[in-house]
């Protein structure tokens, strides 16, 4: 039977003086692709400057393309800053690691981690010019606090290090498309109206506009949480209120379905409620808060706005 | 009302998939409510045949749930799927299934399975009291005497009022039952001895029906209304005679003014006007001198304990006379009016009866003299002094600033029902502010009013307006909500809903005048 891989490509960018962790780190995402591929089809595709293919132009441009593709970003230094790679005077890591952060900028990707292997004091006190802007580097790294950042002592640190890091990165992946199929197959007796002519038998259309906003929601989440932004306690403030109140209304509509029924309590339901027009929910959280509705008997639950031309086919499956 | 395969049934698509799927057994009990609240027709293919499925449901309270929705709306074909829980381990399943089964079998041949039920015996539930307050207009003579027979003292109260109302309750059933343990069944049949022209006099009737507190004559714990049977009475009989009954001065000669008032006010409202500018002080003087020559030297219990019974029904005359002046205002009635307003708190009806004629006989200029029974402490007081303020005002957006000022329920309720009522819209403007009121029933008061009268779009900018002050009252965006997003069905049944919250402060504020609703 044919099976779909999905690739999640990691890009390692690092001066010359780290050839054995790239090896080691090769090795890592051999021994991951192993055990996923057997359970999953995902695995992970590791990009760095020697697998970028031979071909014409300036050799840090073809080496750009894999930085360009890269979900994952992984910057490694030690004593060397590099060598200029063309005529804009930057090194090469120092291209990849800007070109890498301003697509993340722009678009939440990819997602970016920074290690520094630990420099003895004594070099530290006599810095050559290429410590010198590794230390400036990571110093202004470290204040920014904008990107996971972790130092390591040697390859054997480094692989004990990346190793988890990169299994449960992949893990994420893996619930994450796990989740997607658990919220299209959430509603196996709604099935979508007529007004989508791409829903898939029995579940929500895939790409409807609620199954796309969940999972651009968990997809920032996810990210969020990689670059720590939203486990720090003021990370929060990055997530809008209409984003936390989707992934409130996501989990608690998951809660109810699997572990013990809840609704949301009179401030919930009135966020949800001021944040309507921007929250297009799926059949399942739809139907959550029209519970929460519907067993409202204090009079302090919105909610009639979910319900409102809200359109599915109805199949109970009653014998009779 | 069972709903079609309409639009609307498709705006429920959610409903079905609640009772049958919903992990959670009290959402599945209140999603088959709300099915039977609203009509959806969830035993149909549009519903799912939810109601079935519910049936079979592990949980007792999702078949009762069930079984209630089918006694109210389940067509005949439901009864192969009820029958199965005429076994059931559980006593409620098992007898709500028989109720149900009568029920449905009622809705289609009321006769034939009203009689069976008589014959049978079965105990009448609540489900079959319902059924049978539902095709009691549908039952037939024949069905209705048999009903008289029925060990249900609700039913032969029920069977009697119908039979009577038909004129229909024969000599002989009526006479046999003014000896029924019931009082309801005995104030119907005193009414069809009215009927027949064969009733014992007023005082009689309201001797038999009126219970004693301390050895109450029925076994049942069901009030009569003796007024009823004796109005009844005095609605049978000619104006010369009423006046025989008014000049008795005893409890129901303020029932007798009130009929000649409603049915021989023309040739008789001058002789209540007099008697009225004279606070029936002649006629009172006479009754007194009759029962002293009746009984000249005993002293009477209320001499020592009460107030003397003559004054307390000249007072009910008086109060009875106002309000026939009221129905029948002239001019000349208008310093009556203001003559007879009282603060005491016994004269709650004499007032209101006053406010209520002054609102028609009187003037702008009589507005001081109304003012002051708008803090009255009796809410029924308060509601007709508003009532007649908004009849005399003069410039009724100084009149509607004022009322909605007072923040008093009462009042509100009446600027409310008023408004609704002539239909204006320009009252919001005044209304709105009370949004953010404290008292919860004065916001639901101005919410029903917006709801009722403001378009959909400036509905939903209210609420938009509420949601983004970042400060106000989750039961106003609630129902802002409901009014805007709910189906129409589920709309009239919320709007129902309300006007049972507000049933007691209606009853108040009507109280004596009707003509007003929410």
């Amino acid at each position: 039977m044919q099976q779909q891989i999905t690739v999640f490509r990691v890009f390692i960018a690092s001066p010359g003086d780290l050839n054995e962790e790239r090896q080691a780190l090769r090795e890592i995402v051999d021994g991951i692709n192993q055990i996923f591929s057997r359970e999953s089809n995902w695995r992970i595709e590791l990009l760095g400057w020697e697998d970028t293919l031979p071909g014409g132009g300036r050799p840090q441009d073809l080496i750009n393309v894999d930085v360009d593709n890269a979900d994952l970003f992984i910057g490694c230094l030690w004593r060397r800053w590099g060598t200029t790679t063309g005529s804009n005077g930057k090194t090469g890591f120092e291209e990849e690691f800007d070109r890498a952060f301003e697509r993340r900028i722009k678009t939440s990707e990819p997602e970016i981690w920074l290690f520094f292997k630990d420099i003895p004091e004594d070099e530290r006190s006599d810095p050559g010019p290429q410590l010198t802007k590794v230390l400036a580097f990571r110093e202004r790294e470290e204040n920014a606090k904008r990107l996971l950042f972790q130092r390591f002592t040697d390859v054997t640190d480094w692989r004990r290090r990346i190793a988890p890091l990169l299994h449960r990165q992949l893990l994420r992946l893996v619930t994450r498309g796990l989740q997607r199929q658990n919220v299209e197959a959430s509603q196996p007796q709604l099935r979508a109206g007529s007004t989508s002519s791409t829903s898939s038998p029995g579940g929500q259309p895939t790409n409807s506009p609620a199954v796309a906003s969940l999972v651009a929601l968990l997809q920032a989440a996810s990210d969020g949480l990689a670059s720590q932004s939203l486990v720090s306690f003021s990370g929060s403030e990055k997530f809008d209120n209409a984003r936390c109140v989707r992934l409130l209304l996501f989990a608690a509509s998951l809660y109810t379905g699997k572990i013990q029924s809840v609704e949301f309590g009179t401030h919930e339901a009135n966020s949800a409620c001021w944040h309507r027009a921007s929250l297009k929910l799926t059949g399942q959280e739809r139907i959550f808060l029209i519970k929460t509705v519907l067993l409202d008997y204090s009079l302090t639950k919105p909610g009639w706005y979910w319900a409102h031309r809200w359109r599915a086919k109805i199949s109970v499956g009653y014998p009779g | 009302m069972v709903l079609g395969a309409s639009m609307e049934s498709k705006d429920f698509c959610w409903l079905p998939w609640l009772i049958t799927s919903e992990r959670d057994e009290a959402t599945r009990t209140r999603a088959l409510d709300f099915s039977t609240q609203i009509g959806f027709p969830i035993h149909g293919r549009a519903g799912g045949k939810a109601a079935y499925a519910a049936l079979q449901d592990q949980s007792v309270a999702v078949r009762l749930g069930a079984l209630k929705y089918l006694a109210k709306h389940g067509p005949l074909s439901a009864i192969s799927e009820i029958r199965p829980l005429l076994t059931h381990a559980d006593d409620h399943v098992k007898e709500s299934a028989r109720s149900t089964i009568h029920a449905i079998h009622m809705r289609s041949n009321p006769n034939k399975e009203m009689r069976q039920v008589v014959k049978g015996a079965i105990p009448l539930t609540q489900t079959l009291i319902d059924a049978v307050n539902e095709n009691l207009a549908r039952f037939n003579v024949v069905t209705l005497e048999m009903c008289l027979n029925h060990s249900s003292p609700v039913l032969r109260a029920r069977g009697a009022e119908e039979l009577q109302r038909r004129g229909n309750l024969s000599l002989p059933a009526a006479l046999q039952l003014v000896t029924d343990d019931s009082r309801l069944v005995r104030e119907n049949a005193f009414c069809a001895l009215t009927d027949h022209a064969a009733a014992p006099t007023p005082t009689e009737i309201r001797r038999q029906l009126s219970s004693h507190p301390l050895f109450p004559s029925s076994v049942t714990r069901e009030t009569a209304n003796p007024d009823r049977a004796v109005t009844y009475y005095f609605s049978k009989q000619p104006a010369d005679k009423l006046w025989s009954f008014v000049d008795l001065l005893d409890e129901n000669s303020h029932l007798a003014l009130r009929a000649l008032s409603e049915r021989f006010f023309a040739t008789n409202g001058q002789i209540i006007r007099d008697a009225l500018a004279d606070d029936f002080e002649q006629r009172t003087r006479e009754a007194k001198a009759r029962r002293d020559q009746q009984s000249p030297r005993i002293p009477s219990y209320f001499t020592v304990f009460g107030e003397d019974p003559i004054e307390t029904e000249r007072r009910n005359l008086r109060t009875a006379a106002l309000e026939g002046l009221a129905d029948n205002p002239s001019d000349e009635d208008r310093s009556l009016f203001k003559r007879f307003l009282s603060s005491e708190l016994s004269a709650v009806d004499q007032t209101i009866a006053c406010l209520r004629g002054l609102s028609r006989a009187g003037v702008a200029a009589d507005l001081p003299s109304v003012a002051p029974f708008l803090t009255s402490p009796s809410s029924s007081v308060k509601a007709a002094a508003a009532r007649c303020c908004l009849e005399l005002a003069k410039d009724l957006t100084a009149i509607l600033k004022e009322l909605i000022a007072s923040k008093s329920e009462p009042i509100l309720w009446i600027v409310v029902a008023t408004t609704l009522k002539r239909r204006g819209r320009q009252t919001w403007e005044h209304l709105k502010p009370l949004l953010s009121d404290e008292n919860d029933e004065i916001r639901r008061l101005a919410c029903l009013y917006a709801t009722s009268v403001l378009l959909r779009k400036e509905l939903l900018s209210e609420l938009n307006t509420c949601l983004k002050s970042g400060w106000y009252y989750y039961n106003v965006v609630t129902l802002f909500d409901r009014a805007l997003y709910a189906p129409a069905s589920a709309r009239a049944h919320f709007k129902h809903e309300e006007q049972l919250h507000f049933e007691k402060l209606s009853n108040e504020a009507t109280r004596n005048w009707p003509g007003l609703t929410l």
